[in-house]
């Protein structure tokens, strides 16, 4: 590894926003936790690889999402659908979107298409072109750009469907 | 452009992004600045964006995080501009809500001073295992076993152990070295399709009074646990799980 890839201060810089996208994943602490602890083991172990340290966090976020993903294949069979060529559903304009706090943005998060999750996550969460998205999540950039807007409108319908919370 | 086409450009805008040079994009805003519904469409929908992004990043990491993260990875982190050698500290990580094994013997926060604790078997085996939402550590984390085996080793716990063929098919997620009445345990971890930490315990049968003779199958509101000795040593297996999944792991 590059010796100015200093493993403390990546950790300091990136674990916060790793932990946030595993768990919009998981919305389980304890779940989110063993993730971001378990992406930066690997790091540890395998990130010697990198050379530019400007491609760390997008590595990070890949690893997270890939145990992610490894993770639930042993519970959950997802559907194989090819998003290349679908259109988005656009309602035409909706009603007032009510206000709704994290746990019930999460929550309806975790009903949205599991397929769209983690592209809908990182677009709210960081500030990621979507070819890096497409890269972290390793599918084309059009796949990226309709999960993305089709995980959005499931999370609107699903929020204005919900009671309206006021956060505490 | 369509109404439509302007919506599908214009949902995956985002605020506070570069002002955006594709030419599909400046017609959609041209046309939003125009269109009396889609303008009001297009507001309403930047203001839901940046309510749903403020609480995204509204999710606060837990304290202690960093830490673990740090001193998980202390014996694996690059060499350069690193301590070389260094043993693997203590990693607490938090196990799944509801289900967590409480180690008790040999933790040091955990271990009971009560001398009246008899060196039993079932005493072993209520130590071993316990109740919902506590924190275990870990000395090693790592998906290797054999790193697991050489650590167990090097401490003194037992360490050339078989495995089951179910075992064996389980990712490691690490392990440690406890002990019970001043005698060396193993512990290794595993992470179990249901995606909860399996806990197997090993010590040597002087270690206990009166071990069970027959395998054991035991279950509660929220662990199960599997007993079994073999060649000199007892085997514990808990976890949040079917104990009929349990049995069939330990080979039973």
């Amino acid at each position: 590894m590059a010796p100015d890839l200093d493993f403390e201060k990546l950790v300091e810089l990136h674990y916060k926003s790793l932990y946030r996208f595993a768990f919009s994943l998981t919305r389980n602490e304890s779940e989110a936790s063993d993730l971001t602890q378990q992406s930066f083991y690997i790091f540890a172990k395998s990130g010697g690889q990198i050379r530019d340290k400007t491609k760390v966090k997008s590595w990070l976020f890949t690893t997270l999402h890939r145990e992610y993903l490894a993770r639930r294949r042993r519970i959950v069979r997802f559907p194989e659908t090819n998003f290349a060529d679908a259109e988005p559903e656009l309602p035409a304009v909706e009603a007032n979107f009510a206000p709704a706090d994290a746990p019930a943005v999460l929550g309806a998060l975790a009903k949205v298409d599991p397929t769209f999750q983690a592209a809908v996550a990182l677009f709210y969460l960081e500030d990621y072109s979507y070819p890096q998205i497409a890269e972290i999540l390793d599918v084309p950039l059009g796949t990226v750009k309709s999960r993305i807007a089709r995980g959005i409108e499931q999370l609107k319908r699903l929020l204005l469907e919900a009671p309206a919370r006021r956060p505490a | 452009m369509t109404r439509d086409e302007a919506q599908e450009i214009l949902l995956l805008q985002r605020e506070g992004r570069a002002p955006e040079s594709d030419a599909e994009v400046v017609e959609a805003l041209r046309m939003a600045a125009s269109d009396l519904e889609l303008g009001k469409w297009l507001e309403q929908q930047r203001e839901f964006n940046a309510q749903i992004a403020r609480e995204f990043q509204s999710v606060e990491a837990p304290a202690g995080l960093k830490a673990r993260i740090l001193a998980g990875a202390a014996g694996d982190r690059p060499k350069a501009g690193q301590h070389a050698g260094r043993k693997a500290s203590r990693v607490a990580i938090w196990a799944a809500a509801a289900a967590v094994i409480l180690l008790v013997a040999g933790v040091d926060i955990w271990i009971s001073r009560n001398q009246e604790d008899a060196p039993t078997f079932a005493n072993f085996e209520s130590r071993m295992t316990s109740f919902a939402l506590r924190t275990y550590q870990m000395d090693i984390v790592t998906n290797n076993a054999a790193a697991v085996r050489d650590y167990l080793a090097k401490n003194g716990a037992p360490a050339d152990f078989p495995l089951t063929p179910g075992l064996e098919k389980l990712p490691v997620k690490g392990g440690g070295r406890l002990s019970w009445q001043n005698q060396p345990v193993a512990m290794m971890c595993f992470t179990l399709t249901n995606n909860q930490t399996a806990f197997m315990f090993v010590v040597d049968q002087n270690a206990v009074e009166k071990p069970a003779t027959a395998a054991q199958v035991k279950s509660n509101r929220s662990v199960s646990s599997v007993t079994w000795g073999k060649e000199g040593k007892i085997y514990l297996l808990a976890a949040s799980e079917n104990p009929a999944t349990l049995a069939a792991l330990a080979g039973l």
